[in-house]
């Protein structure tokens, strides 16, 4: 749905406040913690199934943590901020400093889950914060929720109506030199993509004339 | 309604704060007065920072700031972000966890800031004990592993066989048969048994005839726990096993085998070594002195006990060497085993002396044992030298005499026969020698000759007595005697001697004085055969007599084998003629020589003038 250059414009967009986060991030967990999004993905998994299928993360096959954000009123959607459920627990024990030869099996403690919640927090607020300036919108939303569950499962709920489009952002964590990867999913009703299209456009026409 | 609120607010689990814009406190809720002890009435309308512990308020600040001015839901975890209130109990020892919700509210145009912080201290202590519990076992886990791979790889590689084995018993609880559990290369390698042929299955499977004993005595191990160790021979292997079989586990055996076969066969050897004698290979005198006890029985009797000694043993070690002394002995050894009976107990005592048990041997018998003994010792000869064996026996006949006598006897006979026999014995051997000598030494054959004849004629004209006279002869027929222990290539060198070689060569008085010391009739000509190097100057060799010192028979020796050496062909010049020696002789008469002798010799044995 978007052209290539509008792609660039909301990635380089977000890339700023995703370096925000990261550097939030790092002085949170005292590490150093190198935050990149190699690329943005922006269809209908209804109306674009096949692209979606074929171009959509392949841990959304499995099982998944999220940590989830509703914002609402007139730009409204959900955004979660999700990993594979193995590598959750990696970059908990990473961002932890706990280097003990804990066979990683997936399972996460109420503790590693409120870690997660916590960065999920600052980066569901640096990418939506991101949002709601090219918006020119003061969004409202809740504090995150974690959730881990089967994807594949849950994924018609995700994705609520034929309307339906999603921004994918993926995102790669770099702490200790061990990469984590996960993705930014923000689901949106048809208004709210409307609304930001025409706002990338506005942003395109001041940078290039 | 606003009452409802609070009583509501109360209830929750939970501490709530009201922050205002200015961030004073609007609301303090019930779990907070409780949690820090400060009543809600002694907080409210200030400001949090002047709650907030010193030390965490520039960190706060910037949260509570952020929040009113992004509008922006903030969570802080407790793994992150430290403590944000006290409780009332705190101490430092305790381990205080809290998460806190950060979310601004706004309100008829107002914003407000509410600030929940959840206590999860004991959540934090579970998770962490569970945590440490799972690295405990982890570790735990990894170190059995490593200590079973450590183990296994100890059993696997060792080259002792091992077999752990179930027992299987029946109703009475006895032991019938016994499973095989598992087993070591080492043991499939020892007994032939292969690992898949065998684990699982019970050994009267495998060995249907075995011995039921065999399970019997293992099947006690396993009970009792009572350890046991025992050797075996097995004939087809012609190899030698030590077991050692203990009890891991009740109803369990492990039976461990070590192939002893070399420690046996160097037990074996000792064993043969300690009781025999290691240049001859018959016995020695530890075995004999046991076997006299052993063989000293009623049974035994007649038990005759024979004493053998070799004669010029030490003669032939001092001119020959003791390489063929050692021959003597071997040979000796031989003839005597020979001569004996397989029943008959042979053993070497020590030295040249040999003992032989004859058990049911009356003297008769014994006599013509001796006999054979002797006759075979006629036909052996070592080198050049006859064997010549004395032997002494004596006969128990009562069961009552006693042993050690008996021994006695035969020794005494002995050594009555040796007193005897010796003498011809040495006598022959001093012929060997000089026949050896003479045979190894054309020349010193003839010097030896002329020497002698040139000593009996200073004796005749000297005027000494017939056995004087026969004396000088022959010690001028011995004085180079010595010279048999001399190497052939010393002796034969045509060039000059080097300085050991010259030492080497005056060892021969020395030797021959010692060859002729063992013969008591030759024991006077010995002295004057160590002397006859002396020089009247005293400057000569062995003692460095002087003048009267040296034996009268030396010095005319001295002269004559001198006068000899001159005038004879050498192997590194020509001879000297009579005048140059008889001058030589006539110079060195009163330095080398006995100047009244040389005077004897010159005139009245060369009829020459002096």
């Amino acid at each position: 749905m978007l052209t290539s250059i509008q792609e660039d414009a909301l990635r380089e967009y977000m890339n700023i406040f995703i370096g925000q986060a990261a550097s939030l991030l790092s002085e949170m967990v005292n590490k150093k913690i190198k935050l990149t999004t190699p690329n943005i993905l922006f269809l209908s998994p209804n109306k674009d199934k096949q692209e979606y299928d074929s171009l959509k993360p392949s841990f959304f096959n499995s099982y998944v943590v999220s940590s989830s954000i509703n914002f609402g009123k007139t730009f409204s959607g959900n955004a979660q901020l999700i990993f594979p459920k193995y590598s959750s627990q990696t970059l908990v024990r990473l961002c932890l400093g706990e280097n003990e030869e804990i066979e990683e099996d997936g399972n996460l403690t109420d503790t590693d889950f409120d870690v997660i919640r916590e960065i999920g927090n600052v980066l569901l607020n640096a990418v939506l914060g991101a949002l709601g300036n090219l918006l020119n919108v003061k969004l409202e939303y809740t504090l995150p929720e974690v959730h881990t569950f089967f994807f594949p499962d849950k994924e018609k709920d995700v994705y609520k109506s034929k309307e339906t489009y999603v921004l994918i952002i993926s995102n790669s964590f770099t702490v200790d030199e061990v990469k984590v990867d996960g993705v930014i999913l923000i689901v949106l009703n048809m208004e709210s993509i409307l609304e930001l299209i025409k706002k990338i456009d506005e942003v395109l026409v001041d940078v290039y004339g | 309604m606003d009452k409802l609120f609070e009583l509501i607010l109360g209830k929750i689990n939970s501490g709530i704060i009201l922050l205002n814009e200015q961030l004073n406190i609007e609301f303090w809720n019930s779990w907070l007065e409780q949690y820090t002890g400060t009543k809600a009435c002694e907080v409210i309308g200030k400001n949090i920072l002047d709650i907030i512990p010193e030390f965490k308020k520039n960190y706060y600040i910037e949260i509570l700031r952020n929040a009113m001015k992004t509008g922006q839901n903030m969570f802080y975890s407790a793994a992150f972000h430290p403590i944000f209130l006290y409780p009332c109990n705190y101490s430092e020892d305790m381990l205080i966890k809290q998460n806190l919700q950060v979310e601004p509210i706004f309100y008829e145009d107002k914003k407000y800031i509410s600030l929940q912080i959840i206590d999860i201290s004991n959540q934090f202590k579970r998770v962490n004990m569970l945590k440490n519990q799972i690295i405990y076992n982890k570790k735990a886990e990894k170190a059995l592993k490593e200590s079973e791979e450590k183990y296994r790889l100890l059993i696997t590689q060792m080259k002792q066989g091992v077999a752990v084995h179930e027992l299987i018993l029946n109703e009475k609880n006895e032991a019938v048969d016994y499973r095989f559990i598992d087993v070591n290369a080492s043991f499939e390698r020892l007994t032939g048994f292969k690992y898949k042929d065998i684990i699982g299955k019970t050994i009267l499977e495998i060995v249907p005839n075995i011995d039921k004993l065999q399970i019997e005595k293992f099947g006690n191990v396993a009970l009792t726990g009572v350890p046991i160790k025992y050797e075996t021979y097995d004939e087809k292997l012609n190899k030698y096993f030590e077991f050692v079989v203990y009890s891991p586990r009740y109803k369990q055996f492990a039976v461990i085998i070590s192939d002893i076969t070399l420690r046996k066969i160097a037990e074996k050897q000792i064993l043969h070594l300690s009781y025999h004698d290691q240049l001859t290979g018959v016995y020695n005198r530890r075995f004999y002195e046991e076997e006299l006890e052993r063989i000293d029985l009623e049974e035994n009797i007649p038990l005759t006990i024979v004493m053998a000694d070799v004669n010029g043993l030490k003669l032939i070690n001092d001119s020959f060497g003791h390489i063929m002394g050692d021959e003597l002995i071997k040979k000796v050894a031989e003839v005597i085993k020979k001569g004996c009976r397989p029943k008959d107990v042979v053993a070497r005592l020590g030295g040249d002396e040999f003992v032989i048990l004859l058990p049911n041997t009356d003297e008769d018998e014994a006599e013509k044992i001796v006999k054979n003994m002797k006759d075979l010792a006629l036909r052996e000869k070592v080198g050049s030298i006859n064997i010549s064996i004395s032997f002494g026996y004596e006969t128990k006949r009562n069961k009552d005499d006693n042993i050690q006598g008996i021994f006695k006897k035969a020794e005494d006979r002995m050594y009555k026969k040796k007193l005897f026999e010796s003498p011809s014995m040495r006598g022959k051997t001093i012929s060997a020698i000089i026949s050896t000598l003479h045979e190894k030494n054309k020349r010193e054959e003839q010097h030896s000759l002329r020497v002698s004849e040139l000593c009996k004629n200073m004796g005749i004209m000297l005027e000494l007595n017939e056995h004087k006279i026969e004396e000088l002869k022959t010690v001028g027929l011995l004085h180079d005697i010595g010279k048999i222990a001399i190497e052939e290539y010393i002796l034969n060198k045509p060039d000059k001697l080097s300085v050991d070689e010259r030492k080497e060569i005056m060892r021969h008085s020395e030797i021959g004085y010692r060859i002729l010391s063992t013969v008591n009739d030759l024991s006077e000509m010995a002295e004057y055969v160590l002397s006859h190097h002396e020089r009247w100057d005293g400057k000569g060799y062995p003692k460095g007599l002087k003048k009267e010192e040296i034996p009268f028979e030396s010095r005319i020796i001295s002269i004559v084998d001198t006068y000899d050496a001159m005038t004879s062909e050498r192997s590194y010049r020509k001879a000297m003629d009579e005048e140059f020696a008889i001058e030589e002789l006539k110079k060195n008469a009163g330095l080398q020589f006995d100047p009244k002798l040389v005077n004897v010799f010159i005139v009245k044995v060369l009829g020459k003038e002096m």
